[in-house]
């Protein structure tokens, strides 16, 4: 199964968002503490809040987004 | 002191936090300027020379209201998505809405910013909205529930200060009850002053400091600018005349022709 994680095609390391995300920040040693507990996501264009990401199942062909705090204008 | 839909702000300065050359620079920055105000975005983190590394914990540190914002957003629904994930992540409801419709100037669509806003403000949302000085978008806005009215001075990023003063005067002077922060396009500290003098409440600047030679200087010119135009606009300007008018009275003149 392939899905898009910030647009980028991978294999989804587990079947619901809460554990794509745990993988995530895994693979993503270099972010600060703070941006790993504030870490925001959608699926498919919709936001997923913290507290749904285990109750969201990843299907073939989803676009996830795991995003972070950042510097803006 | 602005006090803004209820919170003491220590500045009428707002400030953006791109395009500095370094998070300890943007920290410096901060620290001296106190701004009443910055913004901050959402985004994926990507690996590189400029990670989030840091900037987390500054703004922890600083303790600087937030204003997350919706940048690059060209869809309601992008916009509306980009705004619940920035309540979730800054844990604040305030909203800088960016709807845009011209990639190349950047322009506000007005439409769909009218429509994100009536979708964000249901969801308890404190919309800013990025707006032209259209008027009839801006009476839209306020009808949706927005407090606070954001007008551009010029496109982002091009520095060329206040294009349509005549509209944007007429914008103040259509709503005087309405916060109204001028943001976007202020190259120069004159343009901050003017905004200041003609009764904008703040101003909302990024590039002009980032990218200067000197930002915390530059930073610390636009918090003097901001001051001197807030403080002309509360005293009062005296309005141009067409002719000349002596500064020394004519009366009591000696005779020595």
């Amino acid at each position: 199964m392939q899905i898009y994680i910030n647009g980028r095609p991978c294999r989804p390391a587990g079947e619901t968002l809460a554990e794509i995300v745990e993988h995530f920040l895994i693979d993503r040693g270099d972010l600060d503490p703070r941006s790993r507990l504030t870490i925001g996501t959608a699926h498919n264009g919709v936001f997923v809040p913290r507290g749904q990401r285990r109750l969201c199942r990843v299907a073939p062909g989803d676009r996830i987004e795991i995003l972070a705090l950042m510097q803006g204008g | 002191m602005l006090t803004l839909l209820g919170e003491p702000l220590a500045s009428r300065l707002f400030l953006g936090t791109a395009r500095f050359p370094s998070i300890d620079l943007l920290s410096k920055t901060l620290i001296t300027a106190r701004p009443g105000m910055i913004t901050v975005a959402v985004r994926r983190p990507t690996p590189g020379p400029i990670p989030a590394r840091g900037f987390t914990d500054m703004l922890d540190v600083l303790a600087i209201p937030l204003l997350p914002n919706t940048a690059g957003c060209h869809t309601v629904q992008e916009a509306v998505t980009t705004a619940r994930l920035a309540r979730e992540m800054f844990g604040t409801s305030r909203i800088k809405l960016e709807v845009i419709g011209s990639r190349r100037w950047l322009e506000p669509d007005g439409i769909g910013l009218v429509e994100a806003a009536e979708i964000l403000v249901q969801e308890g949302f404190e919309v800013f909205p990025y707006m032209t000085e259209d008027l009839a978008i801006a009476e839209r806005l306020l009808r949706a529930g927005c407090r606070v009215l954001m007008p551009w001075a010029a496109p982002i990023g091009s520095g060329r200060g206040l294009e349509n003063r005549t509209g944007l005067v007429r914008l103040r002077e259509a709503f005087p009850a309405v916060p109204m922060i001028l943001d976007a396009g202020i190259g120069r500290p004159s343009h901050a002053a003017e905004a200041m003098e003609l009764g904008f409440d703040a101003v909302l600047l990024n590039t002009a400091v980032a990218e200067s030679g000197d930002p915390l200087r530059m930073a610390l010119a636009f918090a003097s600018a901001v001051e001197a135009g807030r403080l002309a606009f509360e005293a009062g300007l005296v309005a141009p005349r067409h002719a000349a008018r002596a500064s020394t009275p004519e009366e009591g003149k000696a005779a020595l022709g």
